[in-house]
């Protein structure tokens, strides 16, 4: 299948073939998709060989067909979202779309550090949203062929032939900055406090403030930088976390690695030069932050989201599967 | 160095990137990701140091391909 986006009648052909698909787009195209072994969630941001885009009439589709040995689609709820890392194949890939400020993705982002099982086999993803004007006013959907869903997520478990391995690599265009040391007293996605040098904040406030509401936090696992995108809930006053903060972790207001985000990108894409890319996607803060509505990534396509899987889930961040022949 | 892939869980390397004893900079994402979260788990008293050893071997013998520049700088040779 050709790197490039598709319109609905090459889509519905490539469904009417069987293929095993992976689908992101607006909502009113892929309402209009035929049933079949495919899933997805409406995302109207994509990135095409011309650069990123606002669009109505265009898909993202990925195709696995030729990579799967077999495959399985389940649909979780908040309440059993914790067994899609059980529920993998042995050598497996985990590929999941989950609604935003569903109950399931809320469950997802504060649950999936401690799943069984979590880091063994490669779980990717992305949240799935609306145009940036319908947040909070229309629902995100995600698919299972012809099934639509607001509050669920759907799961495609691919096995992997035996040669075969997987791994999520990340990049990510920020680093912490020198600024204040930022805390939790709990884990959570709408905190109303946290802690500035120990000091009890007002979130909402201190990112008022500053008027750095783009600018995500970043905490440091082990050398990845992880974020966490901060949105003005400005009825409330209040801050909401795309992805959730965790008590005993420390934060930092994050600063830009380099302006040009297609030059950190291709550095770091470096790193993995010789391995095929199997699946990716890129935080819709990254579109806007970095200026990318028309501006091409040599070399992809894909879907700017509202937050990304790379095991658990990430903000701000390009999140890539990796498959490589076992050595 | 043997023809095990990863070295062996008897090496007390395994502990020491566990309690922080060894500062080094991961490259391999799974491995960032599992290491601050056993670390986590064994500071909450969730988890012993055995199991943590058990569950970073574990991940580290399914991508050894993946961590073995990190391993030459830490482990050297096995």
């Amino acid at each position: 299948m050709e790197n490039k986006l598709h319109t609905l009648s090459q889509a519905i052909e490539l469904i009417k073939e069987g293929r095993l698909l992976v689908i992101a787009g607006s909502d009113e195209l892929l309402s209009q998709l035929p049933n079949g072994n495919w899933i997805g969630g409406s995302n109207p941001y994509l990135l095409d060989i011309d650069g990123g885009k606002l669009s109505a009439d265009l898909l993202y589709l990925k195709d696995f067909s030729t990579l799967a040995e077999d495959s399985k689609v389940i649909i979780y709820d908040e309440a059993s979202i914790d067994r899609i890392t059980t529920d993998s194949y042995e050598n497996g890939v985990i590929i999941t779309v989950l609604p935003f400020f569903a109950p399931v993705h809320k469950a997802f982002g504060l649950k999936s550090p401690e799943f069984q099982n979590q880091y063994i086999n490669p779980m990717i993803g992305w949240v799935s949203g609306t145009p940036w004007n319908d947040v909070g006013r229309v629902s995100p959907t995600v698919y299972h062929g012809i099934k639509r869903f607001t509050d669920k997520a759907v799961t495609l478990h691919l096995k992997l032939r035996e040669n075969l391995v997987g791994r999520v690599e990340i990049i990510n265009a920020y680093e912490q900055g020198d600024g204040d040391e930022i805390t939790f007293e709990q884990d959570g996605f709408d905190n109303l406090e946290c802690l500035v040098n120990k000091r009890k904040t007002n979130i909402y406030e201190y990112m008022q403030q500053r008027n750095t509401w783009s600018t995500p936090f970043v905490a440091s696992y082990s050398g990845a930088n992880i974020n966490v995108g901060v949105l003005p809930d400005n009825e409330n006053k209040r801050a909401l976390f795309a992805a959730p903060v965790f008590k005993n972790t420390i934060y930092k207001l994050a600063r830009k690695i380099d302006e040009d985000y297609v030059k950190v990108f291709s550095q770091e894409l470096l790193r993995n030069k010789n391995s095929d890319i199997g699946y990716s996607c890129s935080c819709l803060f990254n579109y806007f932050n970095f200026g990318l509505n028309g501006k091409p990534i040599p070399g992809f396509t894909g879907v700017f989201t509202f937050g990304e899987v790379g095991y658990i889930l990430l903000n701000v961040t390009f999140t890539y599967l990796i498959i490589e022949e076992r050595r | 160095m043997s023809n095990q892939l990863i070295p062996p869980k008897s090496r007390e390397e395994w502990q020491k990137m566990i309690n922080g004893e060894i500062q080094h900079k991961y490259r391999n994402f799974a491995l960032q990701m599992k290491l601050t979260q056993i670390r986590r788990e064994v500071s909450e008293n969730k988890m012993t140091m055995d199991e943590a050893v058990d569950s970073i071997y574990q991940l580290c013998a399914k991508y050894a391909a993946a961590v073995k520049g990190d391993f030459k700088q830490i482990f050297i040779s096995w």
